[in-house]
């Protein structure tokens, strides 16, 4: 389980859940920046789309290893933010979109600090607005994840993988109706194995105990969201204990699930650049 | 390690590399960086030192790899033979940064270009390659070095018709018969003048699979179809265009998405939201405002009913959706199982997932339980 390699033929999907409601004008600490945690997830999510795209480059053209969806919730319910449903990276590539330019400080080993510009292609556009609908994401996905599994060409293909990325509560189910549809989005699945669904739960407070796939409840904080968060994500695969058993310090045994609490944008970049390592996984 | 992290210390050169001296990446036509991904490896094209080398950066960490690269490097460097490209294991070379801003002194291996032309380019070609490669299989069958990827991507051939190895990410200093056989198919292919598609890589930006002897390909702006030998061979260009499947593709105008037949003709007119063929079922499924409806190969309509959803075609039955419940319809369009489940899988092996409130239980093709599942074993 969780072997397939990806082909042009047996491609991997993505899906990303990024949650846009208005608390996500709050802003948090980056790289000695103040941003958003809007912007925190559309810089990072632009960056492993960016990352997914050069993957898939080969000989000056583009082959289409991934099927690739990215979902908003907030304001105005749930929007598609890469097209109708999947999108691949040869569209991804010539999809029109701005660009960003991020400055960056290298500090180098002699102590030189030299600062680099990089231009980002803005395929995720930070928005903050509205309530949390994460129920009707969370829905969508599952339509969208349940289509992909059912074409019999993707039968062999790896599991999808799902990242759900949020600062608080759905304001449009109580916790029994995610843990239901969580679940079922947790049966999806290939012959490779079931759905790799991650919910990364951000925070801007430094004070709020973080928490990285929790091996344990006892892990958590004491509180139900926490908890929530733990029931609605997926135990991580043995091939990824040793990776995130490092990141986690060296402590806990697997099975590791895959969820955060009060992550920073470092914690956040460290557990979504695990979920998408299957993208090693191109023949 | 990400691609972007080794893009950006090779197009800003000055003070990342420790021994490399006047790295500039290889730009092509469209202004970006020749890049190739191979698994965990990136190959970059350099210039440095006015030479022009492949530059191999690995995306992870691996000691057992690093061992192996390091003594090939080393093999490769003490014996000479004409189908060997100069290379180098560059411990430290590359100082990168991670997304984090911490810097990192990374292990490349730097390997000259050969001069000529890749193998997969020069098909048309082979006549002087069959007996290159025929030596080239005699120095493997008595060196201690196996390639371990011998492919037209890997072998380029110079103007004097000598064949060079490169790439040798999956070398290894044991002798094996895999790399006999490679060659063996590489010869099958240049004595049959079996182009393996990928020179239409390096005219086109991204190609479909030669189905029907035609194949969907992409210059950047529309898509079209062209047979082997580059000749457009189905009218019209297209926003998106999928492979041919007996004698069908659905290709989608500023109009929507519809199915073509080979000779570009209009099966399904191009109005809808979404459009899937199946060609081992002969049915399509349309898609048009939510509601999803089946077709024929035709291009009739098949069911009587329309559904909110309708999966993919397995064991000749597709789930279906209608008014929230699910239930599974024949490739002929007729009922197979009423819509009375709560949730569905589609069928595998004779077999189907349901759910009845919270109970899942198995089904058959005829709609009987055969098991009750407990959900934590799911």
């Amino acid at each position: 389980m969780y072997t397939a390699r990806i082909t042009r033929k047996q491609p991997a999907v993505f899906i990303f859940l990024i949650d846009r409601s208005g608390s996500t004008a709050e802003r948090m600490q980056f790289c000695n920046r103040l941003i958003t945690k809007a912007e925190a997830v559309a810089m990072v999510t632009n960056m492993i789309l960016r990352e997914m795209l050069n993957r898939c480059r080969r000989d000056g053209g583009i082959v289409d290893y991934f099927h690739i969806a990215a979902l908003g919730y907030g304001g105005d319910g749930v929007q598609m933010l890469l097209g109708k449903d999947f999108i691949t990276p040869s569209q991804l590539y010539i999809s029109p979109v701005t660009r960003k330019v991020i400055e960056h400080e290298r500090m180098f080993p002699d102590g030189v600090v030299r600062y680099y510009t990089d231009e980002l292609r803005q395929w995720v556009e930070p928005r903050s607005e509205g309530s949390t609908p994460m129920r009707a994401a969370m829905e969508k996905a599952l339509a969208l994840g349940r289509k992909w599994c059912a074409r019999p060409e993707n039968r062999d293909s790896y599991p999808p993988t799902i990242f759900n990325i949020t600062d608080g509560e759905a304001s449009d189910a109580d916790h029994q109706t995610l843990r239901e549809v969580s679940e079922q989005i947790r049966c999806l699945g290939t012959n490779d194995g079931t759905a790799l669904f991650f919910n990364i739960n951000i925070s801007a407070s430094l004070e709020d105990k973080t928490v990285l796939f929790p091996a344990l409840p006892n892990e958590l904080p004491e509180n139900r969201y926490a908890r929530l968060l733990y029931d609605m994500s997926s135990d991580m695969p043995a091939e990824y204990s040793e990776i995130i058993w490092q990141l986690k310090g060296k402590i806990g045994q697997p099975p590791f699930r895959a969820m955060s609490c009060n992550a920073s944008v470092a914690d956040m970049i460290a557990m979504l650049n695990i979920g998408s390592r299957s993208i090693n996984k191109i023949l | 390690m990400n691609i972007n992290a080794f893009l950006e210390s090779l197009l800003n050169s000055k003070g990342r590399f420790r021994t490399l001296k006047g790295v500039s990446a290889v730009i092509d036509g469209d202004g970006l960086p020749v890049i190739s991904i191979n698994g965990e490896c990136a190959e970059f094209e350099i210039m440095t030192d006015d030479k022009h080398c492949f530059l191999r950066c690995f995306l992870q960490q691996n000691t057992a790899r690093n061992e192996r690269m390091r003594e090939i490097s080393d093999y490769t460097q003490r014996i000479y033979s004409p189908y060997i490209a100069p290379q180098i294991w560059l411990e430290d070379e590359m100082l990168v940064f991670d997304t984090l801003g911490n810097a990192h002194w990374m292990d490349v291996m730097l390997q000259e270009k050969p001069a000529g032309e890749r193998l997969e380019r020069l098909f048309s070609t082979s006549a002087p390659l069959v007996e290159a490669l025929g030596q080239l299989s005699e120095w493997l069958a008595t060196n201690d070095f196996s390639h371990g990827s011998i492919t037209a991507r890997n072998i380029f051939v110079e103007p004097n018709g000598t064949p060079v190895l490169v790439d040798y990410t999956h070398a290894s200093r044991q002798r094996s018969d895999s790399d006999q056989q490679q060659i063996n198919s590489l010869l099958w292919q240049v004595e049959a003048d079996l182009s393996p598609a990928s020179e239409p890589l390096a005219k086109y930006f991204t190609i479909g699979t030669m189905n029907d002897g035609v194949m969907c390909v992409f210059d950047g702006q529309q898509w079209i179809y062209i047979d082997k030998d580059d000749r457009q061979v189905v009218p019209g260009s297209f926003l998106e265009a999928g492979d041919f499947a007996e004698n069908r593709a659905v290709v989608r105008i500023a109009e929507g998405y519809g199915l073509i037949d080979i000779d570009g003709r209009w099966i399904v007119k191009p109005e809808l939201d979404d459009l899937e063929w199946d060609c081992n079922n002969n049915v399509a499924i349309a898609t048009l405002d939510g509601v999803s409806w089946l077709v024929g190969r035709g291009g009739e309509r098949i069911c009587n009913a329309d559904y909110e959803q309708i999966m993919s075609c397995s064991d000749g039955l597709l789930a279906v959706r209608s008014n929230g419940r699910y239930g599974f319809l024949r490739r002929d369009g007729s009922v197979a199982i009423e819509p009375k489940f709560d949730d569905a899988s589609s069928f595998c092996d004779g077999m189907a997932r349901v759910r009845i409130g919270t109970e899942q239980f198995v089904i058959d093709i005829d709609g009987a339980i055969i098991q009750k599942i407990n959900a934590l074993t799911l």
